[in-house]
């Protein structure tokens, strides 16, 4: 069971803000954060929570949070 | 994938060497500003380096193998395979073996391989020395890996710039009681997440028929390529010898970085003691990172050693795992070898201008 809590203070954790600024249309783009080294912790948080890959066209096409939380649930919907 | 194994082989000796030149976080900060280098060191676990900017991938394997060697353990003249992996040789022709071969007098009869291979070196070239020894073609062999990484870097990528570093290993290899238990595997169609392209082009009345591109790295697809290759190849490895994580002594993997061995060490199972973390200070050193780990490792030659996992993965794509036993392997602590002060001040020259010097 993916542990829903956990994963959203990871996602804050790799872009490095508090995570009760973690809104659905914050976005990434415009965030110095969101690195190749931030896409890295997201595909390896997403395979060691959920078992599955990210590909590195799927973590590109992330514009905002929402678009990184929807991924994540893709990917879990997928899983089961 | 398939367990293999090689019997009638030891580890006699390993060390290493490393630049005396460090480059620091506060380097780092002025290049590229103290808070992003802070989040960087924070996740890859590098704060500092070791960058050469005068020796050769050359120097820094004699200075290895010299520290090995003057331990007693073998004599030059007794050496009858020297085997080099390297990814920054010091000239296309020859190979940075046949200029060690010179160095350390090394008898004529000596077998010289060179090998092109990245971060999963240590364990092909540790195959390949082990079939040697047990097939008896060679009685002692030094296994020699070093790179020059941050020569062939983007210095403007923070990425990379605080990720690789410069170091060298020797490691002596004979015959023995113990054996090499191993699966490894390579995957072409990967080939383009890490990568080097050399393009040649002749330009009329110039001495230069090649350029070398910096290293290209895609984070992602690497990423990808770890999480699924590492802990299955261990997983595998330690089933086919009917062993476990719990029953591991040591569980030394490729030192990319803290972030990366954090996730792997959590997926393979394995307790954080018993899977050393040693980067910091040094960097990502390519095929050298495993023998330096075994080199400042406490366990190394003790009975805390016998049951111990070596795993490489890296450029290829390509990995490999080795279960060996280690109690009686002496680790020999790494030397630190300093620039060439009479070089230092001039800069690098081209091919085609050392012809013409």
């Amino acid at each position: 069971m993916v542990d829903l809590v956990k994963m959203r203070a990871s996602i804050a954790e790799i872009l490095f803000i508090p995570v009760d600024e973690l809104h659905g249309e914050t976005r990434l783009e415009n965030s110095d954060n969101w690195d190749s080294m931030a896409r890295i912790g997201i595909i390896a948080l997403v395979f060691e929570q959920v078992g599955v890959s990210v590909s590195g066209e799927e973590i590109e096409r992330v514009v905002t949070v929402q678009d990184l939380f929807d991924l994540i649930d893709r990917k879990i919907k997928d899983a089961a | 994938m398939s367990l293999l194994t090689i019997e009638g082989v030891a580890i006699r000796a390993v060390t290493a060497a490393l630049p005396e030149r460090r480059v620091t976080e506060e380097d780092f900060a002025e290049l590229f500003g103290a808070k992003e280098v802070a989040r960087i060191a924070k996740s890859t676990g590098i704060q500092s380096i070791r960058e050469t900017k005068t020796l050769h991938t050359s120097d820094l394997i004699i200075a290895a193998c010299r520290n090995l060697l003057d331990q007693g353990h073998a004599a030059a003249q007794d050496i009858d395979g020297l085997i080099v992996v390297t990814q920054t040789p010091d000239s296309w022709v020859p190979g940075v073996g046949f200029m060690v071969q010179q160095a350390l007098g090394l008898p004529q009869h000596c077998l010289v391989l060179n090998v092109a291979a990245g971060c999963s070196g240590y364990i092909s070239a540790l195959v390949q020395a082990g079939a040697l020894i047990s097939s008896g073609a060679c009685k002692k062999i030094l296994l020699c890996t070093g790179d020059v990484t941050t020569r062939i870097l983007d210095e403007r990528d923070r990425h990379v710039k605080m990720l690789f570093g410069d170091a060298a290993s020797a490691t002596l290899l004979e015959p023995g009681a113990g054996k090499f238990e191993f699966i490894c595997g390579a995957d072409g169609s990967g080939g383009a997440a890490l990568q080097s392209d050399i393009a040649y082009a002749r330009e009329a009345g110039s001495h230069v028929c090649a350029t070398i591109q910096r290293l290209q790295m895609d984070g992602t697809a690497v990423m990808n390529f770890a999480l699924s290759r590492v802990p299955q190849t261990v997983k595998a490895l330690l089933e086919a010898t009917g062993s476990s994580p719990a029953a591991l002594d040591l569980l030394v993997l490729h030192q990319a970085n803290a972030f990366m061995l954090n996730y792997l060490r959590r997926m393979i199972g394995v307790a954080a003691e018993k899977m050393p973390v040693d980067i910091d200070g040094v960097g990502n050193t390519s095929s050298t990172s495993i023998p330096i780990v075994l080199s400042r490792h406490a366990a190394i030659g003790t009975p805390q050693a016998e049951h111990v996992v070596l795993c490489g993965f890296g450029a290829g794509l390509s990995w490999g795992a080795l279960k060996v036993d280690l109690r009686r392997t002496t680790a020999v602590a790494p030397c630190e070898v300093p620039e060439k002060t009479a070089l230092a001040d001039e800069p690098a020259l081209a091919p085609s201008e050392r012809l013409q010097a």
